[in-house]
This record gives C-alpha cells, structure tokens and sequence, in this order.
C-alpha cells in the first residue's frame, strides 16, 4: 500500500477484521481502510457499524480513533452519520476526542459543502471550549468552514488573546492560523494602529521613493504622540508578543505579520529582530523569509536600516535568494551605509555568476539613482563591466549606464565618451543599442562629442547588416538625430543607411525608414512632414526608470502562499480592510457581562481568575489542561498582567469583580479591570 | 488548507518509501519535478529551495541525506508552517529510528504510518514532539523486534493508553523511568564572518545553542542559571520553556522533554561587529589569466586562540570556467570535485611548527565570449573584445568550518542545572563547544 500499489482487492478479507478486539490491528485496518475506502465505497459502509460501536467505547483513545477514521473515509453517503458522531463528539468529556471533532469538521465541509450550516453550529458550540488543546483545532475548523463569521468571535475574542501563549507546543504552530484569525478580526474590527499609517499605505500607493520616505517619517513622528489603541486591540499585540520568541518560524512569521499589520511603528522594530534572527536559525526558512521581509521593506524600509548587514549574499545562496537580498539591500540604502553597501556590491560584481552579477548590476544602478552622490563611482565600476566576458553582464552594464547618464547628463561626460568609444568591443545587442543611443547626442552638444558620435555611427553602419533589429533601429534614430544638427556632413551618410534599412528583412526597420524618409528629406523633395522631424527625434524624454528585476509587488497578505508563489493560490483570501470609524465595542463587552451575571462562562473568568483554575472546574478537560498549566501558567500570567496579579491572589479578586459587576451590569468590565489594575499595583509595590 | 499529501522520497533512487493522502489522492510523479530541483542545487551547492509549483499543486520539499520529504498543497497555507512540519518530521523520526534511510522506514514501515496518523489530522499538524508521540505510539524496540522473531507479529505497536493521562504535557509522558537520572547540555556557539582578502571583518555574528540530553525519571522541573545572559540580543525557545521567567531574572526553567531537544537559541550581542572573534586566519591569493589560474590559501591558528582548533574544513569555490584544478598542499587532504567547481582541503589538526598552506594550480576554459548570438561587429571586433575581458579579477569565496572543542566563545555559561520537583540528584555535565558557522573569506 505504501508504494502506491492498488490494493483495493483485499479489501473485504481486511475490513473484516475490524471487529478484532485488539487495539493495534484495528489501527492497521483503520489506515487501510482511509486509503482505500473512496474505490469501494458500497464495502466500506459495511464498516460503519464497528465505527458506531467504536464510538461508544470507554476508551478516549478508541473513540478519537474511530471518529477520525470515519471522518477520513471520502465517501458521500456517510456524510449525515459523520455529522451525527461529530455533534456526539464535540461535547465528549475527553478534550482528545474533542480534538478530533474539530478535526473532522473541515473534513466533512470539504466533502459535503452543502451541510455548512450544521456545521457552523457545531463550530460554534465548540468554540466555547476553554482548553487551549481544542480550541486551535477548533479555531482551524473555523478558519476553512465559515472565515466569514466574524460575528462568532466577539465572546470568545479575549479569551483566545489570552490562551494563545499557552497553545499546547506543536499546536502553536496552529496558533499562526489562529493568528490569521485573529488579524483578520482584528481588521474588522480595530481602527488602524495609527492614522498617519494609512497616510503612508496612500502615498506607497502614489509614487515610489521620495514620498514614501516623508510619509514614513510623518508616521514614525506620530507614533511618539500618545495614540489611541482599543484595549482589545492592544490585549492582542500583548498577548501575542511572547510568540515571537517560538522555535517554529512559521509562527515567528505569523506573529511578525501580525503586528506589521497592526501594530504602532514604534512596536515594529522588536518583531523585525525576530523576524531576521528566525532566518538566521533555520536555513529552510530563509527563503520564505526574505520574501516576506522584501514585502515589508517595500513598504518600510526605514525598518530594516539596523539589520543591513543580515541580508548580505552569501556563496551558498540560490540565485533566487539573492535576488531577494540585493532588493532588500537596495530598499535599505541610505547615505550612511551607502560606502559599505557598494564595496559589498562591488565584491558580488566579480562573482564567477553571470546572472548574479548582472542582478548586483541592476541593483548598482538603482543605488546610484536614489543617491545621486555615489552615482559617479558606480558608473566608473560599471564601465569597466561593460568588458564583461559575459555578454549579458556587459549589456546590462551599458544599459544601466545609459540609464544613470540620462538622470544626470552633465555629470559622466568623459565617460559616456569614452563608453561611446567601445562600441566595437561590445557583444550584446541591448549594449550597444544602448550606445548607439548615446551616439545620438541628444544630452550633448559639444563639438568634441559630434565628432565623435559622427564617427560611431560610420562604423556601426559598416557592419549594420549583421547587427541585431534593436540596435538597426537604434542606429536609425540616432542618424537621424546627427542629421538634424549637422544636414551636410551626415546627408550622405543618412542616405545609405536609408537605403540599407528599406532592404532590411525586418518589417519594422522597413517600417520606420518608410516615416523617416518622408521626414529627413536626403536628396528628395521636403513632405510637410519634414517640419516635425525635430518634434520627433529630439523630442524630451523622460529618464528611464530602473526597475527590480525581482520586484515584488504582491500585495497578498504577508506570510501567506500567495504572496511567496506571487499569484492568488486557490483559498486565498485577502485581508479585509481596517475600517474607518471604531466599530462599538459593545460587541465583545455585552458577552462578558452577561456571562458575569451568571458566572458561568469561560472568558470572564479566564480574565480574572486565570483559566487555569477555570478549566480544572471545567468537567471535560480532563487532566490534560490541568497538567499543562503546572508548566504554563507562570509563562503565561507574566506575560499577561491582569491574570499575573490573580495568581497571587487566587479567587479573591475573581470573587470581588464579580460582586462588582453583579451591582452594575453595564460597567462591570471596566471597573473590575480598574480593580484589576488596582490590585496589581499594589502587588509591584510589595 | 494544510497539508494535502505526503511523500517520503529517496531522493538518490527516487524511489518512494512511504506516501499518505488527507485529501484527494495525488499521483506520485508530481515529485519529479522535486528531485529534478532538488538534483541541480545539490549539482549547484546551494541550499534553500523549498517550494515548486507543479500544476494546481504546489510542493514543498526538505531533504536530509538521501530522503526527501515532499508536501503538497493545492489550497492557501502557509508555506512556514508546511516546513517546519516537515523538518519536525524528521527530528521525529530520527528519534525513532536513528538514521533516517530507506531501508529503515522500509523497516519501521508501520511505525511510520502510526506516526503520521498521530501527526497529522486532516493534513493539519496536531502533535510532533516526539517525546509525546512515544506515549501514544512506542518506539521500535529490542523487545518489539525479538516478540515479532517468536511470536510472529510486532508486538505492541500502539498504545491504547487515555492519551490525556499519558500525556500531561504534549513534550513529555507520564511514567518515564531511569535507572540513572542524568542531564547534560551541549553549549554550541558558531561563529559567522565575512572577511576580505585582506583579512578585515566585513560582518561577524556569534549565534548560539543549547542543546539537552535529558534522561529524567518522573516530571522534574530543571532550571538553568546562565553568566553572562546580559550578552543574550535575541532567543528563542523550546515551547517547554517558561518565557516570561526568562524575561524576569534570566532564569531558563522548564519541564524538559525527555531525550535530546533544542533548548534554545540565541544569537550574542557583539561587543563590537569590527572585531574577528575568529581563531584562525585564512590568507587567499588568487591570479587568473586567459587559460591558466593560481589559487594559494595559508590558514593557521591565531596565538591567541586557547584551544586547538580542529577539523577545519576549507571549501574553496572556483571559477565556473575551471576546467581542472590540481590542489597540493603541505598538510591536510586537499581534493577537487569537478561538479561544483570546488577544493575541499580539510585539516583534521594543525601541526606545531609550520603553517600548512595549499596551492592550487588550474586550467580554465576561455570565458564565453560573445559567439554567434547578437553578432557583434564582425570577427575582428570579437576578437578584441575578447583579448580584453579576461583582465577581470574572478572572486574566489573560500568558506571555512573548524570546532574547537571545550570554549565558548562569547562568554555565556551555564552557571547552574537545578532540578526539582524530584527526589533524586541526577549526574550533569554542561560541554562547551565552538564552531564555525557561515564563514566566508574572499579575494
């Protein structure tokens, strides 16, 4: 079965053996019989009696098993007899089989989509289970079944703020669907961490460096002015911090996504730390990582000044990663790291990878344009590649080149002449259409350089048949751009290329020509086109922008697939948008009032006494939960300070706030978390 | 959501060893593309390709030694979580069977499937700490395998046990007995520079980790004392480890899991990121010309290193356009893999009197000119061109990894291992131990 064989033919004589006693061939049947259920669908029914008889069995152990089995079978048939033992389940006092109830819910929706509704229900009874142990299986269930009722959330919102840390290990891996839970209420239902952020996200959206940079600034200074968190928003940054400290990087990412969203700038610094040190800790991670991070920094870059040097290529990096790295480092250049930067960039230039160092190219170039002052070395280091063995580095230094003198023509005279001298030496068509270009001298006028360009474009139409279609057209303009300025000395010149291109193969040298002919009359009568021959050739051009060769702009959710493959994965879901006016509190408020009046429910209590003494009461967790908290519950309750000051003074302040509340319905929560504070204050004091 | 299927592949033979479906079955050919992947960067000696999209599926994949674990996914995940899935995976099931081969999960084959069943519910991870996994699926053991010699079946091959009373804590059972209680600690600390040819320090960070061999009886509560703990910039911790304790006064307390685990990790706040904490030096040289080339390294150990440095491995990338390499050098074993265009020169220890120095000598092929493709200006103009381009000075990256056995080297130790919660004093020992991490030197 294991080598993927057909072994659906045995399938009676095995399933017959389910009614065996022993535990551990039951097992083995069950494996068999999730594989091989779906060719045999009429046998496997046969099975779901033993599975009823199984689920009343005194052992937890026997009733998950079969309940995850019978939820595993991909039969359709089945489906009203899955829910059944799912409801059964769900309310079973061992928190195990709990655990497999959750489990069995997004099983049985993506059989059977049409019985969401019972489904939404049985999520929602179970979304009232205090064990942290069940309530991230719960919380997945929720996430695949019904991600659109946010309205299930509001009671149980504070209580799942404060179980996160405690998530039993492994299962905090599951804390990062929780956590995307969690954002996603959270963006429905906070205001965002600070107003000048939208400002920012509006003006990243605009244009691309110099804006963006003000409008960071604006959000960094208003961050230091006091701002407003919802206190349920802020339970949710505090409650989730410590997670950052976990071993499972995709919970470290998860976390990071989190507060990047939601968080206050001031906050953000903290979560970027663990991001890089994550990456640093688990190789496989990295590349992942850096996706994520090369999103952030295109919105953030000032974030990432301090950890400049993390991104550095190293030899063992896949050329992807590089390319990410180099995104990365360009993004987080200013003008004091601007000399270490370059040196680095000048030792990846002599890489003996071609297409890494053509990738470092790009990145030189986009270094100069942001800082015009390093620009003059950069084009000095670029020349010399354009003598690069390979002809792709070589092109894409010239082009590079190009691009960097037209930003600033005044600046590189004697190297573009110099450059414009080479052009025998270079290979690749993109290089030297790139000087044929420059030839044209439309950023120069001086005598020296017609000259020199005149003699340029005799010798490229000396060997203009075997030239590739861009540099032909290339050539063609910048002729015509010479004959503009001096009519006399390139008219003859101007009519054999003419002559050249009209028997070129390609039809839009052909093409071209046609126009140019009607406009640059050589030797022929004027068409009332010629007056425009200066508007055409000469006309202003914009400089041309240099623009990442890996540049990400995905705007998916960060940490998600979508955004590392760069496509919307089938399920993606984008993340909601944060609203504009606070949406009333009440919401969640209402809840745990009534639960107070009645003293009953979980997250009230959770609040005040710590839910560890709740849920030791609680008659279905079982030992498991009441276990956990022997080693949990001090890494959680300093983590929360509220719960911090209860475990020193045990029910007496759960007790005190419920009298509290039990007077005054309507401020019961606020007064008691003054109490709260109250009392923990005069804990510090001790 | 989650995972969709798994494969455990071989990924030298590409043969499968195990695969399971949560959702609809997938055909096992989706992992050529894997191993097609996964054979050029290991061709290319790069490390860090995770995902491949194949179709409606994307894959994840993880190779250790000659298995590759592969998880598909047709829906939103998120990819971290699909990996770290699967490097737990293996920890598990190291921790099972020792070395993770073929022939072992062909052996084990059942225990697998127990695993992954435990593992896994509806392709989203439940329990992978293979401390807790022991209690509800046993290990193969001497005993296992002499019932299933007599008796002619496997013996117990999974406990039937209440798993919320087996299993108080997900790391770690109930009922875990020693004859001999002992705790020891590996202090890791490695070294990660970037230096120039003329041996300045272009980066340089200490990342650290504590690594617990614990062989407990019952359910101790061990606490760690640390010096030096203000030198701590980041960390991060086993989920036994009770965060806010740390946070506090800097005390690691925990319930260990019971085994080998990764405690923590943490990475050394630099006194000053100029300084090379390194203990060797390596000094390169390269020139190159048209056909010809010449690479000589001189490596030893600073005076001011204590300890000797050992097993230091030095892999020198070359250019790509290396046709040969001949390395020679006065110590150590020096040999060239054609592949990967790398010298490999290891030096298992430093001898008293003499620096050992290696030389290698190299033909490489003419670079790549600019042959047919765009056409340049006619054959003479190529020509030049070409006589030109070689004047470029290749990079050689030489990446080096040593031990030094006995040393930490930013200073943090151990002060103290209480145990509590136990009657007994269990025998302990804390080790020291230095490494080179991500060490590159360049020409």
């Amino acid at each position: 079965m294991s080598t993927g064989q057909d072994v659906s033919s045995f399938f009676p004589s095995v399933v017959m053996n389910i009614g065996e006693a022993t535990f551990e061939v039951k097992v083995l049947v069950y494996i068999y019989l999730v594989r091989t259920a779906e060719q045999k669908p009429d046998e496997a029914l046969l099975s779901i009696n033993s599975f009823q008889k199984d689920l009343a069995h005194a052992n937890p152990r026997v009733r998950a098993l079969a309940l995850r089995v019978m939820s595993s079978i991909r039969v359709n048939v089945i489906v009203p007899v899955v829910i059944l033992a799912v409801k059964k389940c769900a309310l079973d006092p061992s928190p195990y089989v709990r655990k497999s109830a959750a489990h069995a819910i997004p099983k049985v929706f993506r059989l059977d989509a049409t019985r969401v509704e019972e489904l939404v229900e049985i999520v929602e009874t179970m979304l009232r289970d205090s064990t942290p142990f069940v309530l991230s299986s719960v919380v997945a269930a929720f996430q695949e079944v019904c991600p659109d009722r946010i309205d299930l959330i509001h009671r149980h919102f504070r209580k799942m703020c404060r179980m996160l840390v405690d998530v039993d290990e492994w299962g905090q891996a599951r804390s990062a669907l929780r956590t995307f839970l969690l954002l996603s209420y959270a963006r429905t239902q906070f205001l965002r961490p600070d107003g000048a952020k939208k400002a920012a996200k509006k003006a990243e959206k605009r244009a691309r460096e110099k804006p963006k940079m003000s409008a960071l600034e604006a959000a960094t200074s208003s961050s230091a002015a006091p701002e407003y968190l919802d206190d349920d928003h802020r339970l949710l940054l505090k409650s989730t911090r410590p997670l950052l400290q976990s071993q499972n990087a995709g919970v470290v990412m998860a976390v990071g996504a989190l507060h990047f969203y939601l968080a206050p700038i001031s906050d953000i610094p903290k979560v970027l730390r663990a991001l890089v040190f994550a990456m640093r800790c688990k190789p496989e991670s990295q590349l992942i990582m850096l996706k994520n991070i090369c999103a952030m920094v295109a919105t953030q870059a000032s974030l990432f000044r301090t950890h400049f040097a993390a991104f550095y290529v190293h030899p063992a990096d896949s050329l992807e990663m590089r390319a990410l790295k180099l995104e990365i480092l360009t993004h987080v250049a200013t003008a004091e790291n601007a000399p270490a930067l370059l040196r680095e960039l000048q030792a990846y230039l002599r890489s003996s990878n071609y297409e890494f160092v053509a990738l470092t190219i790009r990145a030189v170039g986009r270094c100069a344009a942001i800082m015009p002052q390093i620009a003059a070395v950069c084009v000095r280091s670029l020349l010399e590649l354009s003598l690069h063995p390979s002809e792709k580095v070589a092109g894409e230094a010239v082009v590079v080149i190009r691009a960097l003198v037209q930003h600033n023509p005044g600046e590189h005279t004697h190297i573009v002449m110099r450059l414009v001298r080479r052009l025998e030496m270079l290979l690749a068509p993109a290089a030297r259409a790139a000087v044929a270009w420059l030839a044209g001298g439309e950023l120069y006028h001086r005598g020296k350089f017609l000259e020199l360009s005149l003699d340029v474009v005799r010798r490229a139409i000396k060997n203009f048949a075997s030239e590739s279609d861009l540099t032909k057209l290339q050539i063609l303009n910048s002729t015509c751009k010479l004959y503009v300025k001096d009519p006399t000395r390139v008219g003859p010149l101007l009519k054999h290329l003419f002559d050249l291109c009209a028997a070129d193969p390609s039809v839009d040298i052909r093409d071209r020509v046609r126009v140019f002919k009607a406009m640059f009359a050589v030797g022929g009568n004027a068409t009332p086109l010629a007056t425009l021959k200066e508007k055409v050739v000469l006309c202003e051009k914009a400089a041309p922008r240099l623009p990442s060769p890996a540049a990400p702009t995905c705007a998916h959710a960060l940490g998600s697939l979508s955004l590392f493959v760069e496509h919307a994965a089938p399920g993606y879901r984008p993340l909601p948008p944060h609203p504009l006016t606070q949406p009333s509190r009440a919401v969640r408020e209402q809840y745990y009032n009534a639960a107070n009046a009645s003293s009953r429910d979980d997250g009230r209590k959770g609040r005040k006494g710590g839910f560890y003494s709740e849920s030791e009461s609680d008659s279905g967790s079982g030992s498991a939960s009441s276990a956990g908290s022997d080693s949990d519950s001090d890494s959680d309750s300093d983590s929360d300070s509220d719960s911090d000051s209860d475990s020193s003074s045990g029910s007496g302040s759960g007790s005190s706030s419920d009298s509290s509340s039990g007077g005054d319905s309507d401020s019961g929560p606020s007064d008691a978390g003054k109490k709260g504070k109250v009392k923990k204050d005069a804990d510090d004091s001790d | 959501m989650g995972i969709g299927s798994l494969f455990i592949v071989n990924n030298k033979t590409s043969a499968l060893c195990a695969c399971k479906h949560w959702g609809p079955a997938v055909a096992f050919g989706a992992c050529d593309k894997v191993l097609e992947r996964h054979r050029l960067s290991a061709k290319s000696n790069v490390v860090g390709d995770v995902c491949v999209v194949d179709g409606s599926q994307y894959l994840f994949h993880v190779a250790r030694g000659e298995i590759t674990y592969v998880a598909t996914t047709e829906r939103e995940t998120e990819p971290l979580m699909v990996i770290e899935f699967l490097t737990q995976l293996h920890v598990v099931l190291k921790s099972y069977f020792g070395d993770v081969t073929e022939a072992v999960l062909q052996e084990h084959h059942v225990t697998l499937y127990q695993l992954l069943d435990e593992m896994l519910d509806s392709g989203v991870p439940v329990n992978t700490h293979p401390g807790g996994l022991k209690a509800l699926v046993p290990p193969p053991s001497l005993v296992n395998r002499v019932s299933s010699q007599v008796f002619g079946h496997q013996g117990v091959l999974v406990s039937d046990q209440d798993p919320s009373k087996a299993l108080p804590l997900p790391w770690r059972s109930n009922g875990i007995k020693y004859a001999s209680n002992e705790i020891y600690l590996d202090v890791i600390e490695s070294i990660d520079a970037t230096l120039d040819a003329e041996g300045r320090v272009l980066t340089s960070e200490v990342h650290g980790v504590v690594e617990v061999n614990c062989r407990l009886s019952g359910m101790p509560d061990v606490s760690l004392g640390l010096s030096n703990s203000h030198l701590i910039e980041e960390y991060n911790f086993h989920p036994s480890v009770r965060l806010s304790r740390f946070a506090a006064d800097r005390v690691v307390s925990f319930v260990p899991a019971d085994g080998t685990f990764t405690l923590m990790t943490y990475k050394v706040r630099a006194p000053d990121p100029r300084a090379a904490q390194l203990p060797l030096y390596i000094r390169p040289q390269a020139t190159f010309g048209a056909t010809q080339g010449r690479v000589s390294i001189v490596c030893g150990t600073k005076p001011s290193a204590e300890k000797p440095v050992e097993a230091v491995r030095l892999e020198v990338r070359l250019p790509a356009r290396t046709s040969f390499a001949d390395p020679t050098s006065t110590h150590g074993v020096a040999t060239y893999d054609d592949a990967s265009h790398s010298v490999l020169w290891s030096i298992e220890t430093f001898p008293k009197d003499k620096t050992p120095c290696l030389t290698v000598a190299l033909n490489m092929e003419e670079s790549e000119g600019g042959g047919g493709g765009g056409g340049g200006g006619g054959s003479s103009s190529e020509k030049t061109a070409r006589a030109r381009t070689v004047s470029l000075q290749e990079i050689v990256d030489v990446q080096a990894t040593f031990a030094v056995k006995g040393v930490g080297v930013s200073g943090i130790k151990v002060e103290s291992v209480q145990v509590r919660n136990e009657k007994y004093t269990p025998s302990q020992g804390v080790r020291y131990h230095t490494r080179g991490g991500r060490v590159v030197v360049r020409t």
